[in-house]
């Protein structure tokens, strides 16, 4: 049911994109080079825009990253820029056009000014031929690491490739957060499934370092943002193979082992609750009764729906604020994360893990994936699968003009 | 007795969920819609001005409101069906009513500019004229 919702998710947004491409227009480009007045399709190699001002001399050259670097992805989607260039072919800036990027990291980067002048006064071949980002002096933006950085190899690519370079390769990179990831995921599996007391004993260390580094320094938690933004566009296996190799084992663990390895040992908001839990007196804490349960289950789904809904109607709504889990990344955090972190986190005071076990869309996915001991009966969580799958099938099948009017 | 109490409880906040799911989906769905009408409105009145410049050779001299360049426009000739107000969402019927469209020329009446303000704000948020913004893609 999830493959089929994903797969007919990304398939509307491929739609999308072929029906909607969107032309660089002379106020963009104005932006950056003032006396721009007239563009003019370039149809040579490099497939840009000439810029020519009111009396027709040529002052400069604009060209857009997309489709080129459509498959160069930040943290959950590509980004398009515009590189303009002035009558020298040294760039005068670039802007971002349109970004399927989670919208509170492109906010960062476009309000790094530092970060968009970095290709000022550089020209045209000097750009393509950046492979090492670091000597060239082009710096990625702290909080928004990866949307920066998908912004800084899609000017490269797109530069790159039109002289007939090959771009950048895509070749699966390591980097030390991909081995930190993998170091994550295999000390949650060491602590899932080897049960030892002498081993065990460890766990808390290891819980503080899931809220310290995974969670605050990282800020790579699994989030319905993350996961959308790949679902529309692509899964960026060579850029971040450790995020990749991290998220899907944490949905394959729960399936093939009952584990659920990811919200029960690596999740860093999960292991706050579990420390907030002893900081009140025990006596302080309710059990939920039986309907409060039994409609705390259906808030995650409410949740889905909302995702589901946003995705394909391509409404203006940052998926991060449905989630506590951006909220670790504070620089870039957004009022909405920050209040469901911190109102999650107050009541699991006195509702044991209240946000895990009524609040987080995430973890239901984790847990409907999870198989289960005994017998497999279709039960109420299936019937909500179902439901997504028809609410997605709905928004799918009828045309976008239906919804939007 | 307790039962049915239990099934009223859940049912009323199967409700309360469902209507929250629709205000967080509705909030920006109306926008997106309201965007739509406006995107539709701005491009009939932009051809409406570009037919007009064809049979006078200038565009309209004076400065309008969406609402007055409508009434203009309708009764020059050049809109023929009723034109939807994106912001009232019925027909533009009286040139004072209010809206967000801004119709303006230069001294000699050969370019035009037609400018969406967010509404209630001085916010730029569609902008269509002669010369480098022909179109909202």
């Amino acid at each position: 049911m999830l493959l089929t919702i994903a797969w007919l998710i990304r398939s509307h947004h491929e739609r999308i994109r072929v029906l909607g491409d969107w032309p660089v227009t002379v106020a963009e480009v104005k932006e950056l080079l003032p006396e721009a007045h007239r563009l003019k399709v370039d149809p040579g190699p490099r497939g840009g825009l000439e810029v020519f001002d009111a009396a027709g001399k040529r002052i400069g050259y604009a060209v857009r990253t997309m489709p080129d670097s459509r498959e160069i992805v930040g943290y959950s989607g590509p980004s398009d820029v515009l590189v303009v260039f002035d009558a020298k072919d040294e760039g005068v800036g670039i802007a971002i056009r349109q970004s399927y990027d989670t919208p509170s990291h492109v906010d960062d980067v476009k309000l790094d000014y530092l970060f968009m002048e970095s290709w000022n006064g550089r020209s045209w071949d000097a750009i393509a031929e950046v492979t090492d980002f670091n000597e060239a002096e082009i710096y990625s933006v702290t909080g928004a690491t990866r949307t920066s950085e998908a912004v800084m190899e899609s000017v490269t690519h797109r530069l790159a490739i039109t002289d007939g370079g090959e771009g950048l390769e895509r070749e699966m990179e390591f980097h030390w957060n991909d081995f930190a990831l993998l170091g994550f995921l295999g000390g949650g599996i060491a602590f899932a499934f080897w049960k030892k007391k002498s081993f065990q004993k460890w766990r808390w260390i290891f819980s503080v370092a899931t809220i310290a580094l995974l969670g605050l320094w990282m800020g790579d938690l699994i989030a319905q943002s993350l996961m959308v933004g790949w679902v529309e566009s692509r899964i960026p296996w060579e850029a971040t193979p450790g995020l990749v190799i991290f998220v899907v084992a944490a949905f394959l663990l729960p399936w093939f082992t009952k584990q659920p390895v990811y919200c029960q040992f690596i999740c860093p908001h999960g292991n706050l609750q579990r420390w907030m839990m002893k900081v009140v007196p025990a006596t302080w804490k309710r059990p939920l009764p039986g309907d409060g349960k039994w409609i705390g289950r259906w808030i995650p789904v409410m949740l889905l729906v909302v995702v589901v809904a946003i995705s394909f109607l391509q409404l203006d709504f940052d998926l991060a604020g449905i989630e506590p889990f951006d909220a670790y990344v504070i620089k870039s955090a957004g009022v909405a994360t920050i209040s469901v972190a911190i109102v999650g986190l107050f009541i699991s005071l006195f509702f044991p893990m209240a946000y895990c076990k009524y609040g987080c869309p995430t973890g239901w996915l984790l847990e409907f994936v999870r198989k289960r001991s005994g017998k497999d009966k279709f039960g109420e969580r299936d019937w909500a699968g179902l439901g997504l799958l028809a609410i997605s099938l709905a928004l799918y099948l009828i045309p976008l003009s239906v919804w939007l009017g | 007795m307790k039962r049915a109490a239990s099934i009223l409880i859940r049912l009323v906040s199967l409700l309360l969920l469902a209507a929250v799911a629709t205000l967080l989906i509705g909030q920006p769905l109306l926008e997106k819609r309201e965007e739509r009408r406006v995107r539709v409105m701005l491009l009939t009145v932009q051809e409406a001005l570009q037919n007009y410049h064809v049979k006078e050779e200038i565009y309209p001299r004076d400065l309008m409101t969406g609402a007055q360049l409508v009434h203009f426009l309708k009764k020059e000739g050049f809109l023929e069906e009723p034109l939807q107000n994106p912001w009232t969402r019925e027909a533009f019927g009286n040139k004072d009513e209010p809206d967000g469209l801004r119709y303006r020329t230069d001294t000699i009446a050969e370019t035009y500019e037609l400018i969406v303000y967010k509404p209630g704000t001085e916010i730029e948020q569609f902008r269509l004229d002669s010369t480098e913004n022909q179109s909202l893609e």
